[in-house]
């Protein structure tokens, strides 16, 4: 395989791994507005919760960013690395190959290509990482600490037989 | 056996599919915007820019409504453009987390893969019916009568 075919692969490959850390964050959105129903977790069962999951799994970032700001005021370098990954994301799931297909023909365009599909990739792992902080105290309170999450993962794994 | 990196490079490639799905459909109803608005006889570049922009903003889905509504007949190939609509949803919004652990492992990333495969199938299949609308067989285009060599860029 040639340098340029290999570089073109880079691309495609950097994309999809932007994706899926787009798609991480939008779970993290999901995870963080289940976390702020833990002061009435009583009222819910498993199901509701599944349920609300579920629901939310529908919406679009953009909706989930919303509600999410509707409920919790969040300091502002972490809204605006947010909103950041937001515009960002919907860029590269609705335009980015269009609006690239130029610079994708070329070296020197495939690789500004790949330096900003890497700089995407710390956008959303930042943005998913200071969620996390920002959440953390709410759910430790509530009993939602890592090891639990770690007895609750292992638990599924062996009811699923994994 | 496939690798992390193959499943990331087949959501590229499938994901680029669905660009060009999405751009073939946006060129369609900019046309018939255009026409609609007699921009081809009366050039109004205010207007033409308002046309391009509201097309620019709509998601794939939007599109569709908006190729329903056109004068651009759709109705032989519905079926295509919905199951390519679902492909894409499925693909930007949901994938990863559908397939989650199975990324860690060589079995789940062929299952992966296999996914991938029929979701670009679906966004192609889609994509040649578009072009179709538009002058344009791919089926036909004569791979063997492609220029050959090599551009200096």
């Amino acid at each position: 395989m040639d340098y340029d075919d290999e570089q073109t692969r880079d691309v495609y490959a950097h994309y999809g791994l932007a994706m899926y850390l787009a798609q991480t964050l939008e779970h993290a959105i999901v995870n963080a507005l289940v976390i702020l129903r833990l002061p009435e977790k009583e009222k819910y069962t498993r199901q509701d919760i599944d349920e609300f999951m579920e629901g939310n799994f529908q919406k679009t970032l953009g909706a989930l960013l919303k509600q999410l700001k509707s409920e919790i005021s969040f300091p502002p370098d972490l809204e605006s690395v947010l909103v950041e990954a937001l515009n960002r994301r919907n860029y590269l799931a609705h335009h980015y190959f269009r609006v690239r297909a130029e610079t994708f023909v070329t070296r020197n365009g495939r690789t500004q290509m790949l330096h900003e599909l890497q700089s995407d990739q710390r956008l959303f792992e930042k943005a998913d990482e200071q969620l996390a902080k920002a959440m953390k105290p709410l759910r430790l309170t509530h009993g939602a600490t890592d090891s639990a999450y770690e007895a609750e993962y292992k638990a599924m794994c062996q009811r699923l037989g994994i | 056996m496939p690798s992390l990196d193959d499943v990331y490079r087949k959501f590229g490639v499938a994901s680029e599919a669905a660009q060009l799905l999405e751009t073939e459909l946006g060129n369609i109803l900019i046309f018939a915007g255009a026409v609609d608005q007699n921009l081809i006889d009366e050039p109004n570049e205010e207007r033409g820019t308002t046309l391009f922009k509201k097309i620019n903003r709509q998601t794939l889905g939007q599109l569709l409504k908006g190729l329903e509504s056109s004068s651009e007949s759709v109705d032989h190939f519905e079926g295509l453009l919905a199951k390519a609509l679902k492909a894409r949803n499925r693909l930007t919004h949901s994938f990863y987390r559908q397939h989650n652990i199975r990324r860690n492992s060589e079995d789940g990333r062929v299952k992966m893969l296999e996914d991938l495969e029929l979701i670009h199938h679906d966004l192609l299949d889609a994509y040649k019916a578009v072009m179709r609308l538009s002058g344009v067989d791919l089926g036909k285009v004569p791979l063997n009568q492609l220029p050959t060599g090599h551009l200096p860029i």
